[in-house]
């Protein structure tokens, strides 16, 4: 195990390395946790300089030449002290021209007028555009509950269905039964018409043994006579 | 046993990623068997124009031949579709538009692969993303290999993709967290595939003094190599380092070399050399303290394996899933997510020479047990073996 030596001004964190069995999982690990913890001792040497060129691209190269923004202060619109007496002298001046100025800013004025009549009329066509709106939104919501009923419906529908599929399946149950029966009676059938015939046989057999039997009796009947 | 590579562009005076991957490993599998290449006559990848005569040549003793593009792509219309297939809405429909557009359009060269099947072994398609994988593999499924080179690029999420992962009768995957990724998004766990990569040229003899002398750099440096633009993370790396160079003070420097889309930050210690011959390259990488890859997607970086091919060790930013997993499992480089922890990383790595010298060791052991060309060639005849024998 060997800690590596800092060359020149780089000063590397303090991992300790196995160099003969280098694991760089192990190494990663070790350097995100050195990263997590140096922005705090960076920040505050590096703060200034990290805010004018910590990026490469050129719209955030211009505050490296501008200056500083200065604090925000509280504007006052009225002037004080000196500059107030200037204005009041400034407007004494002026008076005599008023009227020309009045004349000059007319058409500024009839502009303006203008320009809030057809604000105006965009806020009516806006008023008048909301309340379509409304009204379509109604008529949506209408379609939407009557969409919501023919679900229903169809929901029904579909129920009743399902019931006549599960008659369905029972009926076809019964009528597996019935062929079951069916087989098996056909063969019990074919097994007693086999028996029967069977007997027939043996009847028969029987018959022409006491055929036999009778004509024997009746041979050594006329043997024994004679 | 003959095999087809299908590509989008092919030529020696190509070197995108995935078409010099395919004629590197097209080229070292020559050796073990017939192979041809089945490409567009396309150069330009932004319209894929027409660029090369159709019909056959010969590249490096390779037969290649060549299919006209019918319809060069027109960036607008491209741009619009993918809008619409990434950010609304749609039907497969409109992905088969944006596919259609994404291109190189090449009907005969479907034709010609679903014609003259029976003339091949396999059908080796590379970049899933393309018209002609996808419509090739829907040609000759059974037949198909994929390479898929996919990166966490927001279009392998699109549906007609996740059904195209589950067709090809093989996969050749880059890496292993492509083939986590590719897996988890098509759930296709019954087609075969390997992890193999690409092996990587590498000189027989490269020295650090000559790159220094001719390029005049002196003292350490960082390098980064490859194309030096927005998505392979550059803006963040000039910006990572600029803030190390003031913070630590440290006198290390960066060299880049690569074609350039972006503004270079003027700085004493950022040195832009543009694009070097290969052993100009491999000089410069084997005098560097350290390879940085600070690039958010790569389906496998060559530059990393060329890096750890020389002994060198590599920081690489670690939103690269890819990238993050090489470097656990090769133990070759350490990774970074944000500033902090690239500054500590670089800091640790500039400051021990015996952690760059063990982390270059592994890096280089890792290369010669998974990215030597004998590696991949016999992964490559493992899998067609494997389908082979499953017949």
């Amino acid at each position: 195990m060997d800690s590596p030596k800092p060359i020149g001004a780089t000063q590397a964190a303090s991992v300790e390395i196995d160099y003969d069995r280098v694991n760089v999982a192990e190494i990663m690990a070790r350097i995100q946790k050195a990263a997590a913890e140096a922005p705090a001792e960076l920040s505050a040497a590096n703060e200034p300089r990290e805010a004018a060129t910590s990026s490469f691209s050129p719209a955030s190269a211009s505050p490296r030449t501008a200056p500083p923004a200065p604090p925000p202060t509280d504007w006052n619109p009225e002037p004080q002290g000196a500059k107030q007496t200037i204005k009041k002298i400034l407007r004494k001046l002026m008076r005599p021209f008023f009227p020309v100025i009045r004349l000059l800013a007319l058409p500024i004025h009839e502009e303006l007028r203008a320009t809030i009549k057809s604000l105006h009329e965009t806020n009516v066509r806006l008023d008048n555009l909301y309340r379509l709106l409304q009204m379509q939104s109604v008529e949506f919501d209408r379609k939407i509950d009557l969409a919501g009923e023919r679900m229903d419906l169809g929901d029904l529908r579909l129920d009743h269905l399902e019931g006549r599929l599960k008659d369905l399946d029972k009926s076809m149950e019964y009528i597996r039964l019935l062929h079951n029966l069916d087989h098996n009676l056909v063969l019990e059938l074919t097994k007693l018409k086999v028996e029967a015939d069977t007997l027939k046989s043996k009847v028969r057999i029987l018959e022409k043994d006491q055929e036999l039997t009778l004509r024997r009796e009746r041979a050594l009947e006329e043997q024994a006579l004679k | 046993m003959t095999i087809a590579f299908i590509v989008q562009r092919y030529g020696l005076e190509i070197n995108g990623g995935a078409e010099l991957h395919c004629r590197w490993v097209a080229e070292h599998m020559r050796t073990h068997m017939p192979v041809e290449v089945l490409t567009s006559c396309a150069f330009d990848y932004i319209t894929w124009r027409n660029h090369y005569p159709e019909g056959e040549e010969l590249i490096n003793g390779i037969r290649v031949r060549r299919f006209p593009v019918s319809r060069p792509r027109s960036p607008e219309k491209f741009g619009r579709l993918q809008n619409r297939i990434l950010e609304h809405e749609h039907r497969e429909q409109d992905e088969l538009a944006w596919l259609e557009e994404e291109g190189p359009t090449s009907p005969k060269l479907i034709h010609f692969i679903r014609k003259n099947q029976a003339a091949y072994d396999y059908f080796i398609f590379f970049s899933y993303r393309y018209y002609h994988s996808y419509w090739g593999i829907h040609a000759v499924p059974a037949k198909s290999i994929l390479v898929p080179t996919a990166e966490h690029d927001p279009v392998i999420h699109l549906k007609i993709f996740r059904d195209l992962f589950r067709m090809p009768r093989a996969f050749v995957y880059n890496s292993e967290e492509e083939r986590v990724m590719i897996q988890s998004l098509s759930r296709n766990e019954h087609v075969p595939g390997l992890v193999v990569g690409v092996g990587t040229e590498v000189p027989s003899s490269y020295a650090a003094d000559r790159f220094r002398q001719k390029h005049g750099v002196d003292g350490p440096y960082l390098i980064y190599t490859g194309r030096i633009d927005q998505n392979k993370g550059c803006p963040h790396l000039f910006d990572h380092f600029l803030r190390f160079k003031r913070e630590t003070g440290s006198a290390v420097k960066l060299v880049l070399i690569g074609s350039t889309v972006l503004k270079i930050p003027a700085h004493p210690d950022v040195r832009y050399l543009g694009f070097l011959s290969e052993e100009d390259k491999f000089d410069a990488l084997s005098g560097a303290e350290v390879l940085v890859m600070p690039s958010f997607y790569e389906s496998l970086s060559m530059v990393t394996l060329e890096a750890w091919a020389l002994g060198r060790p590599v920081l690489a930013n670690a939103k690269c899933e890819v990238l993050k997993g090489q470097c656990l499992r090769s133990n070759g480089g350490l990774y970074y997510e944000n500033y902090a922890e690239f500054r500590e990383a670089l800091k640790l790595l500039l400051s021990s020479e015996r952690l760059r010298a063990a982390l270059g060791d592994n890096g280089r052991a890792y290369y010669n047990a998974n990215y030597t060309w004998d590696i991949v060639e016999h992964k490559y005849l493992k899998i067609m073996n494997d389908l082979g024998a499953a017949r």
